[in-house]
């Protein structure tokens, strides 16, 4: 038997870390004071390092890992699929991978390529999904397939297929070149699997995920009074990306009955967070906030109240007429960054309807779209007489003492007037 | 909800202006909504007609028109003005039977999961201009029968073309209006149009909601009138996320409602109020009455109606 090269032993030796930091995360919200079994569902899947392999034995279905908000979840639930959010928040990982990347590299990106790169099965991935939201993620297989697998030395890399996003979303033509790429995306996972789409499985997993959309929306309303705090609500969002959504569903219902029971915990120092994805288990910033006094009552976050850009009114029940508002969900309600018509993006601020500390915006370190839009927000804060700070920070714990110091002082300081 | 309440009420007015009259139901000749005269025992008259009419309407001589009759007609019009001024496009939306009819069509088509019929934003702007064109077409023919001479075949130019002329006479087992009348050449010219635009209409109104509504120039009348009556959709863009699920969810693909203003009320809009009932923004679309509220976009809604 071979012996484990170095690069082998380094791997090995992430992967343990990796679990740690999943475990930590875990273990932290366990302790918490407003902690509940009902959470469990959530801590045991956010919990941990999911490979696709074991996603598709526990969900039963072929896996097709995505990146970002924009490629329809139900579209892959009607075919029989997994859908797995190509997404990481482990430092671990992110470390392993950094040597073969660029310096100045998307820390979530960077942190999925890791993850991929320690991987000990075989990868069972029948696609890759890949939204061209910003240049990283059009970058992200040429960036995966530079860094090889390291323990499985003939893996090879799923097909991918790109879904272009229009950069306009308000446009006659942006809607239609978006809706044309769905059908595109369709094609092509019917010929992975083998068979057509039907409309009456296209309408279940609408109807699905609607309510699941009415659930998540249940905890919002939570959140904004006080008995669900962000940390939890991440771990929750974290389970929706990694499991199947009938099992996320259950859980999340019966989380909403037991939150509904709760008193109502109005918070002194509400604040509304937007900017770069937070993904379990970097609850880095979520912890920090806390610490200086702080509540999130509201967030902008595609991986947290933004997972589902919009309700979905559905009128047309044909294949054509469910696809053009699913293209209205994923494409036109979606206020990522990368769009160019995003004049909007602050109204998610006033619809809160909350009296706001201010605004913590979060830049992850090369991740530009989001660093460009912060001078967007900033301006539109200042406008609307709310405080602002911009955070930008890494995966890797080191300048915690630094953001804490910045973010206390954001919170004692008396900036007169709010939202 | 909001959906359930209008086809209540679309079906109950359908009832009522179509059989009321045999019940002795009688709301005159000036309603804002498609309630066709040449349906038997109908219960009121679309205004149309008795404005392209001789006996109240565009078509009366001068010197009747100066008499007591135009006097009448005055007053038939102020009644119509009364009616429009209340309801606003609310007859459009709610009430009208030939609008029912063609949600009828629509129900059908998704029923049968046929997708519906799509227009490009330029297409459809440019079909804007048709309704107000015949408009000026039923106000001027009668006019020049009064005045220049015109045959009198020409009377009730719009009626003698209009779509439901033929069809909703058949909710009252009358199929004469679907015949050719070959009396003289105009009347055949007008029966042969008025059977060709019926059926190009029913197949339009298969494929795409509310299509002749696009037409109507009874929705072009009553958006003369949009600026003073109390019913206005109004928008509160602060809190709009601009999904878009509004201007997707309206029939006659309203653009407007859903752009960065407070004034988002189109000259075709129905108020038919899906777009409020699409709205997952609370109070961010919403139908006001006298400056009062009275339908408010919800996000509850959204996750319980679909």
């Amino acid at each position: 038997m071979n012996e484990p090269s170095r690069q082998q032993r380094l791997t090995i030796k992430t992967q343990g870390e990796a679990r740690q930091e999943y475990a930590a995360a875990a273990d932290w919200l366990r302790q918490r004071p407003d902690y509940h079994q009902v959470f469990d569902y959530f801590l045991e899947i956010a919990g941990q390092a999911w490979t696709a392999a074991e996603v598709s034995e526990r969900t039963g279905r072929p896996v097709v890992q995505h990146l970002c908000n924009q490629a329809p979840l139900e579209i892959f639930h009607a075919m029989g699929l997994q859908p797995l959010r190509l997404a990481s928040g482990c430092c671990a990982v992110s470390r392993l991978a950094e040597a073969g990347l660029p310096a100045l590299m998307c820390p979530m990106l960077r942190s999925a390529i890791g993850a991929q790169r320690v991987q000990a099965q075989a990868s069972r991935v029948l696609a890759r999904v890949i939204p061209t939201t910003c240049d990283w993620t059009v970058k992200f297989q040429e960036l995966a397939v530079a860094l090889p697998n390291d323990l499985q030395k003939n893996s090879s890399s799923p097909p991918v297929h790109l879904l272009e996003l229009p950069h306009q979303r308000h446009s006659e033509r942006g809607q239609a070149r978006f809706q044309e790429e769905l059908f595109l995306l369709i094609d092509f996972l019917e010929q992975k699997i083998g068979r057509r789409l039907t409309r009456s499985a296209l309408l279940t997993s609408v109807n699905l995920y609607r309510e699941a959309w009415a659930v998540l929306e249940s905890l919002i309303a939570l959140r904004r009074d006080g008995r669900l705090a962000a940390a939890w609500f991440a771990a929750i969002c974290a389970a929706f990306l990694f499991d199947s959504i009938e099992r996320w569903l259950t859980a999340a219902q019966t989380l909403v009955s037991y939150l509904q029971n709760q008193k109502v915990r109005p918070a002194a120092r509400s604040v509304f967070l937007c900017g770069s994805p937070i993904i379990f288990p970097n609850l880095k910033l979520l912890r920090l906030i806390e610490e200086a006094k702080m509540y999130v009552a509201a967030d902008e976050l595609c991986a947290s109240e933004r997972l589902w850009p919009g309700g979905m009114a559905v009128d047309d029940r044909s294949v054509s007429g469910l696809i053009r508002a699913l293209a209205g969900r994923y494409h036109r309600a979606c206020q990522c960054p990368t769009f160019a018509d995003n004049e909007r993006r602050f109204n998610s601020v006033r619809a809160v309807g909350l009296p706001l500390k201010g605004i913590i915006y979060h830049v992850l370190k090369g991740c530009h779209p989001f660093d460009i839009e912060s001078l967007t927000m900033e301006r539109m804060a200042r406008e609307a007489n709310i405080p602002f700070i911009r955070i930008e920070t890494e995966y890797s714990p080191e300048d915690a003492r630094t953001i804490l110091t910045r973010l206390e002082a954001f919170a004692n300081i008396d900036h007169g007037a709010s939202a | 909800m909001i959906s359930i309440w209008r086809r209540a009420t679309q079906h109950l007015a359908f009832v009522i202006l179509t059989y009321g009259g045999r019940f002795g139901v009688h709301f005159d000749s000036a309603l804002p909504c498609f309630s066709c005269p040449y349906v038997a025992g109908c219960s009121g008259h679309c205004y149309l007609m008795a404005l392209q009419s001789n006996w109240w309407g565009l078509q009366m001589p001068w010197v009747v028109l100066t008499s007591g009759l135009g006097l009448q007609a005055l007053a038939v019009f102020g009644l119509f003005v009364l009616l429009t001024l209340i309801l606003g496009k609310t007859w459009c939306g709610w009430i009208c039977p030939f609008g029912l009819v063609q949600d009828w069509l629509t129900m059908l088509r998704q029923r049968l999961a046929i997708p519906e019929a799509r227009m490009s934003w330029a297409g459809r702007d440019r079909l804007r201009i048709i309704k107000y064109l015949l408009l000026l077409y039923l106000t001027i023919i009668p006019m020049l029968i009064a005045h220049a001479d015109l045959h009198s075949d020409f009377s009730l130019p719009f009626c003698q073309i209009c779509p439901v002329k033929p069809l909703m006479p058949l909710f009252v087992g009358n199929t004469a209006h679907l015949a050719l009348d070959t009396a003289n050449t105009i009347t055949l010219v007008f029966s042969i149009l008025s059977v060709t635009i019926a059926a190009m209409m029913v197949v339009g109104m298969f494929f795409k909601p509310r299509f002749f509504c696009i037409f109507c120039p009874m929705l072009a009348i009553i958006h003369i009138f949009n600026k003073i009556t109390p019913l206005r959709l109004t928008k509160n863009p602060p809190t709009c996320l601009a999904c878009g699920n509004c201007s997707r969810a309206c029939p006659v693909d309203i653009r407007r409602v859903h752009e960065d203003r407070a004034n988002v009320q189109d000259e075709d809009c129905l108020l038919c109020l899906r777009c409020v009932e699409s709205c997952p923004s609370d109070r961010t679309l919403k139908l006001t009455g006298f400056g009062k509220s009275l339908i408010v976009s919800a996000r509850r809604r959204l996750t319980t109606d679909g």
